[in-house]
């Protein structure tokens, strides 16, 4: 999953631990967000969003891998 | 943290009571490996014992320390790991249980000896089969 997370956190002139410690991770772990590596669980990803006041798909960015059915 | 204390101290009474019993026990006996296990078991305890009871000192020296260092036994990229590599120990585990036995009976070890490592082995893969089950119905 992309995610626009190293954008925002420049615009916020946050880094990545001061944002680690307000959301009680690692720091590893938002290195591994903006690296596409981990996905965070809905918690994480919705504290974060919340916290730079945003919704969750503006924060990360979903890559459609499944088709979701949608009733005609 | 005083669950921890009190759970350190007794693995420590423990780890002394194995080794104080074994060289008193074990005193005339000619089973050197025996002895060895019992009192390897009974070091180790009292290894991991003192080393928990250090980190609690400092702990308390320090809680800031315990603070970061609780934060990051539950944090969720840190618990994925740990259940990735659980997982993946279980499957080798049985896999090198199951070449172990194999070994065993090309070496023509006694048959009681491999039934505890193949009934070892079972019992492993069915507490894995049972915890699926329980994890489907709970989830």
């Amino acid at each position: 999953m992309k995610t626009n997370l190293p954008k925002l956190r420049l615009e916020h002139s946050i880094t990545q631990q001061e944002l680690a410690d307000k959301m009680n991770v690692s720091r590893q772990t938002i290195i591994s967000i903006e690296n596409g590596k981990y996905n965070p669980s809905i918690i994480l990803a919705h504290n974060i969003a919340k916290y730079f006041n945003k919704t969750i798909e503006e924060v990360f960015i979903f890559e459609d891998k499944v088709e979701v059915k949608k009733d005609e | 943290m005083n669950k921890r204390v009190l759970l350190s101290v007794l693995l420590l009474i423990l780890g002394v009571g194995i080794v104080l019993a074994t060289v008193i026990l074990e005193q005339n006996s000619d089973n050197s490996f025996r002895t060895g296990m019992f009192i390897g078991f009974g070091a180790s305890f009292i290894g991991i014992s003192i080393v928990n009871i250090i980190k609690l000192i400092q702990y308390k020296k320090n809680p800031e320390k315990l603070k970061k260092d609780e934060m990051l036994s539950k944090e969720e990229r840190n618990i994925m790991i740990k259940d990735k590599a659980s997982s993946f120990t279980v499957l080798t585990y049985n896999v090198t249980l199951a070449i172990i036995i194999m070994t065993l009976a090309v070496i023509n070890v006694k048959k009681e000896i491999i039934l505890i490592v193949f009934f070892g082995m079972m019992l492993n893969i069915i507490i894995f089969l049972f915890m699926i089950y329980y994890y489907s119905k709970k989830y």
